[in-house]
């Protein structure tokens, strides 16, 4: 029987990490399911999606913990009672000006209105010819029950009076 | 001392133009080729620019004309021009511009010479006028938000369109125009409509709209022919259906009448033309857009705000720009960069001269002149029919209008034709009594008999009382103020003297090309030849204009090898729609009417993006590998992908990195094996013109930004004029002509105006003519050279971004400041805050690469201007040094607390940890020349989320 595991792990990032991951899972006939790796001022992040014949999981971790000694590994058995039913989709687009605290303000309102976050990347860039400083924010969410997303779209307006939202369904 | 006489034609041509407009001379040139190993300008091209898309033909144009015989040459043009009276109306009007704003605001380089305000600090006094110009519109507009400027009325009209799309709740598709709009507005709103899947519907508002799926309608308030209709009752409906209602308005009308804010609409546009600023035969003229707070984030073009500086004092800068294409792209509200701030500026003194009282006065003259000419023709047996006026009105002339409008031609007017049967007659400003007893005379015979004198005290105007304006406006003191000439004029330099333009110090804005805009280019636009035409008059009263525009056309199409030229579009981002909509009409003529995908580089200016999406085309990103040159690996794969659909791609030669790409023909080559139309972005024509051409070298179409290259002044942010060049299959596809019927037929108009911004034309015909072959050539020799230059004195300081493998860059460099940043935590905005101490406006910031400076210092710039602009910046690095060893603190050091005010210089308590003396003069030549920023550092977040777009209460200003 197939179990499903969730790893993550982060640390300094080097040349091999996933090419070393990916060869472990494989000598314990593993299959890689689905990913987010991330690597940001010279440290890397990744969270893992795997699915392993239950006999060879212990194994697994172990060899994983033994040959990726310099990364912070944490492997957790993946709740498969919380995957996603037909939850309506979107993706977000955000630009504005950079002020402290508000991917907590963006989150706490995501939350307030339905919306759980699938994905979020965001930068901070220099914005061209005037060199403010713009915050820019790509979502993908999805939307529980009785929520709508005009509702959500109106209050991150709100929020930010100089905040642009795009929405796309996604 | 040598005693060889010169001979009288070496004395003659001593004084060329070329060697006032290019900076440096020979010797200064010599010492900078030398400094580059180079001994020529010709050695330096033959480095720079590749030699495969090297000209082969010698550039069509002549030797170069001096000063007074250009002078002359366009003074024989403007002759052939006749100036007769023209009452024509359609959106332009007669007006008396005062000769204070003439001389102070029009022909000052203090004002002309300034750049888009990026730059608050720096650009306090225009952004005043600015502001005071939105509050202007707001005001008589009724409505909350006002923008800074549009390009003219009927693109206005078409924005206002897919502003009611963006922010209407209706699912309907139609935008319903409403018949009596002036024709160029309907025009311009229909070629807008075909690329973005809105159908539009033209009739009567009143009648026809019940049945219609209508996302917004557009009014003309009062209606080309004249009427004033009482739209209340539409608005209701319209807004029960979710529709938005947006209504083009005149604004001098709006003294007098309810204005579009209080009778229910949601969007108004128009022209500010009538408040003194020359016709032009069509341009530049400021339009105005006015919206509810609500649409904020909607509302196109730029947007003043009030903030606070550093000091917690108020302060003025651009608010969100994150609508904007330079930030948004292809998502942008809109693909408006330039618009028309110089003319704004003096559409915006005119009222802060006239004052509510003064503008009211004018509209109540306008109105009765108007009365008392309809009343005696009613009384010579003409049937007015127009119910309602302001200053238009339309006769019945029984299948006699032909006869009626050449008897008035006679006596020097131009009436309005509308067809066989009926004329309408618009008054204006400067009509005088004399003027409505000749066009009585034109209809009632010389022996009418009648007299302005005793027909006045039988006539009413009339405006319905419903529709009488009852709301105050223009209440803010910098309108009731400056009435006396003298007041004005202080006001104007006061506001000039806080600015730095080009007439200071040199802006070396990479992608603008800041050159020098030569007076003698200048002059002529204050002709009253040239200045005082009617963009509609009869063709035959314009042949000095026809002239000139076939004249200048040629030039462009030898100076970039293009076989035909449209001078309609009057921005550069206008001219990259018009050609996008050529190429699209041009495929569709050749029934590949699917193709619609269009190739823009990541580097590429945000109007690429933002004009191929309002052409109705999908953006598609190409890579650039790690030199900022087009990935070919990345294109070809694009090609192959979308190869069927390929409509175009827009490339930029030089690219946006200031390289000469060798690859640039086979990137043609591979977009027209796929069957894709080239298009070349020509805000970097000033590096090849004469070495060069696009329209040979693989590109089909291109604009051209006259503002840049052309030497056509930037005005604040306008007028601009980017005309576009296209090769022979592609002329049949350029813009056509609203109101005449001989332009191009298969495209329509994208500006109001056939040639655009016709007023501006003579500046870049004298540019050219004066410069002449040599002097062209020699421009851009000198442009290359002078960057090249820039960049050898400063890469050992910065590093620069990109170049070509001999190390060499085009008429401008990128200067990467990310290092600096993550080693010390100074960021571009501090590099270019302290500029402003060391009396520069800082470069090209964070395009096309977030973190740099681009730095392009033009052929106008002498070698010690450029030296002393790298003496600031190897200053400033110093600086950085000393904040990178610890002798400087990370926070309180001059960079971070740039620009320094002289009231924090003066103040009694300083605080800081280096002295004064380093803050306000870091070098000691500022000692004898020294520009103060009037503000400290503008809080942008502050600005945009307490957004303030018009004049606040003085008690605002007190300081804090």
């Amino acid at each position: 029987m197939m179990k499903s595991l969730v790893i993550t792990l982060n640390g300094d990032d080097r040349s091999g990490i996933v090419e070393s991951l990916s060869k472990i899972i494989v000598q314990h006939q593993g299959e890689w399911v689905e990913s987010r790796m991330a690597n940001l001022s010279g440290k890397f992040a990744g969270i893992l999606l795997a699915k392993l014949p239950e006999e060879n999981c212990d194994t697994f971790k172990a060899t994983l913990k033994a040959s990726l000694q310099d990364l912070n590994i944490t492997i957790e058995s993946a709740d498969s009672s919380k995957a996603q039913n037909q939850q309506q989709c979107y993706k977000l687009n955000l630009v504005g000006q950079d002020r402290p605290g508000i991917i907590h303000r963006i989150s706490s309102l995501l939350v307030k209105n339905g919306a759980t976050v699938e994905d979020l990347e965001s930068e901070v860039i220099d914005a061209s010819m005037s060199g403010e400083q713009l915050f820019k924010a790509n979502i993908t969410l999805c939307l529980a029950e009785g929520y709508t997303i005009e509702a959500l779209g109106e209050a991150l307006e709100q929020l930010a009076n100089e905040l642009i939202v795009d929405i796309e369904l996604g | 001392m040598s005693n060889t006489r010169l001979s009288f034609e070496q004395l003659q041509n001593s004084d060329r133009f070329q060697d006032r407009h290019i900076g440096p001379d020979s010797k200064e040139q010599q010492a900078m080729l030398e400094l580059l190993g180079l001994d020529s300008l010709q050695a330096l091209i033959d480095k720079v620019v590749p030699e495969s898309i090297r000209r082969q033909d010698v550039m069509a144009i002549d030797e170069g004309l001096t000063e007074q015989q250009s002078l002359r040459a366009l003074k024989a043009m403007a002759s052939r021009n006749r100036l007769l009276k023209s009452c024509i109306g359609m959106g332009y009007y007669n007006t008396f511009t005062p000769p204070t704003i003439q001389r102070n605001i029009l022909e000052n380089p203090a004002w002309y010479t300034a750049y888009t305000p990026y730059q608050a600090e720096i650009s306090q006094g225009r952004m005043e006028a600015m502001l005071n110009f939105q509050t202007m519109v707001a005001e008589l507009s009724g409505l909350q938000l006002a923008n800074a400027s549009m390009l003219d009325e009927a693109t206005a009209c078409a924005e206002a369109m897919t502003l009611c799309q963006r922010m209407s709740k209706s699912k309907g598709k139609i935008f319903f125009v409403a018949d009596d709009c002036h024709p160029q507005n309907i025009d311009v709103v229909k070629t807008r409509a075909e690329t973005l899947d809105i159908r539009i519907v033209t009739g009567n508002p009143l009648t026809d709209l019940n049945d219609l799926d209508i996302f917004g309608v557009l009014l003309q308030y009062p209606g080309s022919t004249g009427e004033i209709r009482d739209y209340r009752a539409l608005c209701e409906l319209a807004h029960e259906k979710k529709a938005l209602v947006a209504v083009a308005a005149d604004l001098l009308s709006l003294t007098l009448l309810t204005p579009p804010g209080e009778f229910g609409a949601d969007v108004a546009v128009g022209n500010t033309q009538r408040f003194g600023v020359p016709l032009g035969y069509g341009g530049p003229h400021a339009a105005y857009m006015a919206t509810r707070d609500e649409y904020k984030r909607s509302m196109p073009g730029r947007l003043i705000g009030l903030s606070i500086d550093s000091h917690g004092n108020p302060a003025y800068r651009l608010a969100l720009q994150t609508r904007e294409q330079h930030i948004r792209r292809e998502k942008a509200t809109s693909n408006i960069c330039t618009a028309q701030a110089l003319l704004a500026v003096m559409a915006s003194m005119y009222a802060v001269y006239h004052g509510p009282a003064g503008l009211k006065k004018i509209a109540q003259r306008v109105q009765l002149s108007t009365a008392i000419l309809a009343h005696g023709l009613e009384l010579s047996g003409f049937s007015v029919l127009t119910q309602n006026y302001f200053d238009t009105i339309t006769l019945d002339v029984s299948g006699e209008a032909e006869q009626y409008i050449n008897r008035a031609v006679a006596s020097g007017y131009n009436l309005r034709k509308l067809n066989a049967d009926q004329i309408s007659i618009a008054l204006d400003e400067t009509i005088s009594t004399q003027d409505i007893e000749i066009l009585w005379q034109v209809f009632a015979g010389d022996d009418c008999g009648l007299s302005v004198a005793e027909l006045e005290n039988e006539v009413n105007p009339q405006i319905p009382e419903a529709l009488q304006r009852s709301s105050v406006y223009l209440t803010h003191p910098v309108f009731n103020t400056h009435h006396s000439e003298t007041e004005l004029m202080r006001y104007m330099r006061h506001l000039a003297d806080k600015d730095l333009a080009l007439d200071r110090a040199m802006i070396p804005l990479g992608s603008c090309t800041m050159k020098l805009n030569a007076v003698a280019e200048l002059m002529p636009v204050s002709w009253p030849e040239f200045g005082g035409m009617h963009p509609y008059a009869p063709l035959d009263q314009a042949q000095g204009y026809a002239q000139l525009i076939e004249e200048l056309e040629q030039l462009l199409c030898a100076a970039t090898g293009y076989d035909a030229v449209s001078l309609q579009p009057n921005s550069g981002a206008q001219g990259e729609y018009a050609g996008l909509l050529a190429i699209r009409a041009y495929h569709e003529s050749r029934n590949e009417g699917h193709r619609d995908v269009c190739l823009i580089p990541a580097s590429a200016h945000g109007t690429n993006p933002a004009s191929a999406q309002m052409a109705g085309m999908k953006v598609v990103v190409v890579s650039t590998d790690q030199h900022g040159n087009i990935s070919l690996p990345d294109l070809k794969a694009r090609l192959e992908k979308h190869g069927d659909q390929l409509s175009a791609i827009m490339i930029t030669y030089p690219s946006t990195h200031g390289v000469f790409e060798a690859s640039v023909v086979e990137v043609c080559e591979l977009v027209h094996q796929y069957g894709g139309q080239v298009y070349i972005d020509g805000a970097n024509m000033n590096a090849m013109v004469g070495i060069c051409s696009p329209g040979k070298f693989g590109g089909d179409v291109s604009h051209l930004n006259l503002h840049k290259t052309f030497a056509i002044p930037h005005g604040g942010g306008g007028p601009g004029v980017g005309p576009i060049g296209v090769v022979e299959h592609l002329k049949p596809f350029l813009p056509g002509y609203s109101v005449f019927k001989n332009g191009p037929q298969h495209v329509g108009p994208v500006s109001g105006a056939p040639w655009g911004s016709a007023g501006v034309l003579p500046i870049s015909w004298a540019y050219i003519k004066m410069m002449g072959r040599e002097g062209l050539i020699q421009a851009t020799q000198v442009a290359i050279l002078n960057a090249n230059y820039l960049a050898h004195r400063l890469k050992a300081y910065f590093p620069v971004l990109y170049s070509d493998p001999n190390g060499m860059v085009a008429h401008e460099c990128i200067l990467d400041l990310r290092p600096i940043k993550e080693q010390t935590g100074i960021s571009v905005d501090d590099i270019a805050k302290r500029l402003i101490d060391y009396g520069f406006h800082a470069p090209t910031m964070s395009f096309p690469v977030p973190g740099t400076l681009m730095i392009e210092p033009t052929e106008s710039e002498s070698k010690q201007e450029i030296d002393r602009f790298c003496d600031a910046m190897i200053a400033i690095k110093k600086e950085i040094d000393s904040v990178q060893s610890g002798v400087m603190d990370k926070t309180d050091n001059p960079l971070k607390n740039a620009p320094h005010t002289v009231d924090a210089v003066t103040a009694d308590e300083w605080g800081h940890s280096y002295s004064r003396s380093l803050a306000a003069y870091p070098v000691a030549s500022l000692r004898a020349a020294k520009y103060w920023s009037p503000v400290g550092r503008v809080d942008n977040v502050y600005g945009d989320k307490n957004l303030v777009c018009s004049c606040p209460a003085i008690s605002e200003y007190e300081t804090a």
